[in-house]
This record gives C-alpha cells, structure tokens and sequence, in this order.
C-alpha cells in the first residue's frame, strides 16, 4: 500500500550500525560555548527582528537552541510511549518486528536522556533561567488517546522534520554552528532515519486494516494535534520572550515584545509544523494513505506559513 | 471437476472445521498462532473455542472482536494473560476501543 524500499529486518542492522553512546556526545566535560549561535539562523529567523543587537540576537538563539532541544524532549515522552505501545502488540508475534520496535523504544529513551542532559548543562551555564514549557506526561496521555493511525502521521511528520533540519541547516557546510549541537542533531538524525522508516511500516499495517471512516478520522485527529502543537509551540515562543528580556537585562517595550514574539512564532511553525507538512515524502506517503490528503495538508500548511 | 484446494491433504489443524466453512480471518489466525506458542495447537484450539462460546461470537473478525476474545484470555492468566495482553494491545491500535 505505501511504496518503500526497507523492512524491519533492514533497519535492525542499519539501526547497529549507526548505534552510539550518549557519553561520547555529551558529558560531564561538555561546556557550551555562548559565543556561538546553536541553532542555523533559518530555524531562529533572528535577523529579521530590527529591535535586538547582534548580541542580543545571539542570546536569543541560544535561548531558542535550548527550547529546540527540551521540545525534542518533549516530545519523546510520547514517542517513547508510542514505539512500547507497538512492541508490547508484538509480544508472541513477529519477532523481527518486535525487535525492531524495542530498539526504536530504547533509542528514543537515550534521544530524551541526551536531551535532558543538555538542559541540564544548559542551566548550569546560562546567565538567566529560561521558562519551558511542561507537563509532557499530560501532552503525552492527550495525544496517546487520538486515533493510532493520527499519531505515527504525527510521529512520521516530526521525525522527517527534525531529519530534513539536520540535512538542510546543521550538516557541515551548511549554515555556522556550535560544534556540540552538529554533533547532537547528526546522532539524533542518525537513528531517527530507521525511526521514520519504521512509521512507515507500522503505517502501512494500521491503514490496510482500516475503511475509509477510520482513515477520515485519524486524519481529522491528525489535524487537531498539529493545532494543538501549534498551541504549544505558541506558549513556548512566549516563555522565550520573557527569558530573552531577562537575560539581556532590559524590559521589552510592548511594539519590541510584539515584534519579537510575531517573528519567533512564525519561525517556530516553520520549524516543526510546516517543514513536516511540507516534506516530500511525507506528502508521497499520505498521498498514498488517501490521495485527497495531500491537498489538505498543504492547504493547512500555508495556513500557518503566513 | 475438484477445485485445487481439495487436493490438499487436510492438517489436523483444519480437520476439525467443516469443508463449507470459511477459512479463518486474519484476525483469528493471529490470535491461534499466538496462544500455539505458548501452549501448543490443541490447547490454543480448545481455548479459542471456549472463549469464543463465552464470548457469544462465532469467530474473531473485528478488532473488537479480538479485544472482547483478549480480554477474557485474561482471566487465565500466566503465559496466556501475556498473549491476551498483546492481542489487546494489537486490536487497540486497529480501533477496538475498551468497555
């Protein structure tokens, strides 16, 4: 039903092959350097604030590369879930497919620790403390109880996302970065290859079981969490705001407040909204799921592109 | 003239059905291939039976059939609780819902 080239057999041994240890990314020797920006400009849009200076631009990236990684965290909580949810359905089953499932559940838990590592780091270090947003189990519970076909879209879209940020902005000789956060994003990037992969055929398996109802209403599902991300991401930019006005040390006029949070929630939904809506081969695989969806999605995509 | 299927030699796996009924769903195959693992074919046969009988269904088509057949696999706990855990965990993820 959804054309691929791979199997859970597969990407077991692409999973071996690229497995790595927390440790040798991130450790109790690891400083960051602040006189670097974390994150590429295209995922922060900093140059087009006219109301900071370049170093107040630069705190704001770091203060954005913080947030970047806690919504990895984040989201993991759920993914997590997710990947046990289907290994525990494989118990007595396929065996392979149980195997590939449990390595996906333990490299998103590792994902998570790294992340959590960071902000820890980052806590240390940093100047000011920085708001992020919580409650993950909560979030976590909210999107287990959609439609199970709705959140591996959700799964797939976010996994292709932070997959198509590595290529584009944090590779080597694309755009200035710290070295610590390459390396954190091309680990991460290296597993989540199999992870989107195994989206796909967990996908596939759900969708030949389903009529057209049920696809309609994982698709609305889809839909109302990627609002409800949005949400989040909203309140996030939001918390960057005050942490920003902390750290530089002076109180935001209301037009610079408004400025910064406009640019900061446009680069958050280009970000992880719509470089997921958007992806290539997201489009080809809900394409494939049911051809009308393709044209949905891009619709709501350019929703949030304005 | 025989279909080709009559000149398959009958398994005891399928013996015990009769020539006119249909083969088993998908669903039903997953679970009886399931329970033969841990407790061998006769007796995931025989379970199967039983609790399809308690269950009032006449076989497990739906995957909220498989999550009503998972659930009362339950009560037999042990290695068969684990499988009855599994199947409910697969027939969820298909749309079943609990209750």
């Amino acid at each position: 039903m959804l054309t691929h080239d791979f199997d859970y057999e597969t990407l077991i041994h692409l999973s071996e092959r690229v497995a790595w240890r927390i440790d040798d990314v991130i450790n109790q020797t690891t400083r960051l350097d602040f006189q670097r920006a974390f994150l590429p400009d295209s995922l922060v849009l900093a140059d087009e604030i006219r109301c900071l200076s370049p170093a107040e631009k630069l705190t704001l990236n770091h203060i954005r590369g913080n947030s970047y990684v806690h919504i990895f965290a984040f989201i993991e909580e759920y993914i997590i879930a997710v990947a046990v949810r289907h290994a525990s359905a494989e118990i007595f089953g396929d065996e392979l497919t149980l195997r590939a499932l449990l390595r996906f559940a333990e490299e998103e838990a590792k994902h998570q620790t790294m992340f959590k590592r960071f902000g820890e780091v980052f806590a240390g270090s940093f100047q000011t403390p920085c708001g992020v947003i919580g409650e993950a189990e909560t979030v976590a519970g909210l999107i287990l109880a959609k439609s199970p076909i709705a959140v591996l879209l959700v799964t797939l879209h976010l996994e292709l996302t932070t997959q198509q940020h590595f290529v584009e902005c944090f590779r080597e000789g694309k755009e200035e970065v710290d070295p610590l956060f390459r390396q954190m994003f091309r680990s991460h990037w290296l597993e989540e290859s199999q992870h989107a992969k195994i989206d796909v055929l967990e996908l596939e398996k759900l969708a030949m079981e389903t009529d057209e109802a049920g696809l309609q209403r994982a698709f609305a599902d889809y839909i109302d969490l990627v609002g409800a991300f949005d949400d989040l991401l909203t309140e996030q930019a939001q918390l960057d705001v005050e942490s920003l006005s902390a750290a530089i040390g002076r109180e935001l006029g209301a037009a610079d407040r408004a400025e910064i949070l406009n640019v900061q929630k446009k680069a958050y939904r280009s970000t992880f909204l719509v470089s997921g809506m958007t992806n290539p081969s997201f489009i080809k695989w809900i394409g494939e799921l049911h051809p009308a969806f393709p044209a949905r999605v891009a619709e709501i995509a350019a929703r949030y592109s304005t | 003239m025989s279909s080709p299927r009559d000149d398959f030699p009958e398994s005891t796996a399928i013996s015990a059905r009769s020539p006119r009924m249909p083969p088993p769903s998908p669903l039903s195959e997953d679970v009886r291939s399931r329970l033969s693992r841990v407790v061998g074919a006769p007796k995931a046969q025989s379970l199967i039976q039983e609790t399809l009988r308690k269950a009032g269904i006449p076989d497990i088509v739906t995957p909220q059939d498989m999550f009503v057949i998972a659930s009362l696999l339950e009560a037999n706990g042990g290695a068969i609780a684990v499988v009855a855990s599994a199947l409910k965990m697969r027939a969820l993820l298909r749309g079943a819902t609990p209750g």
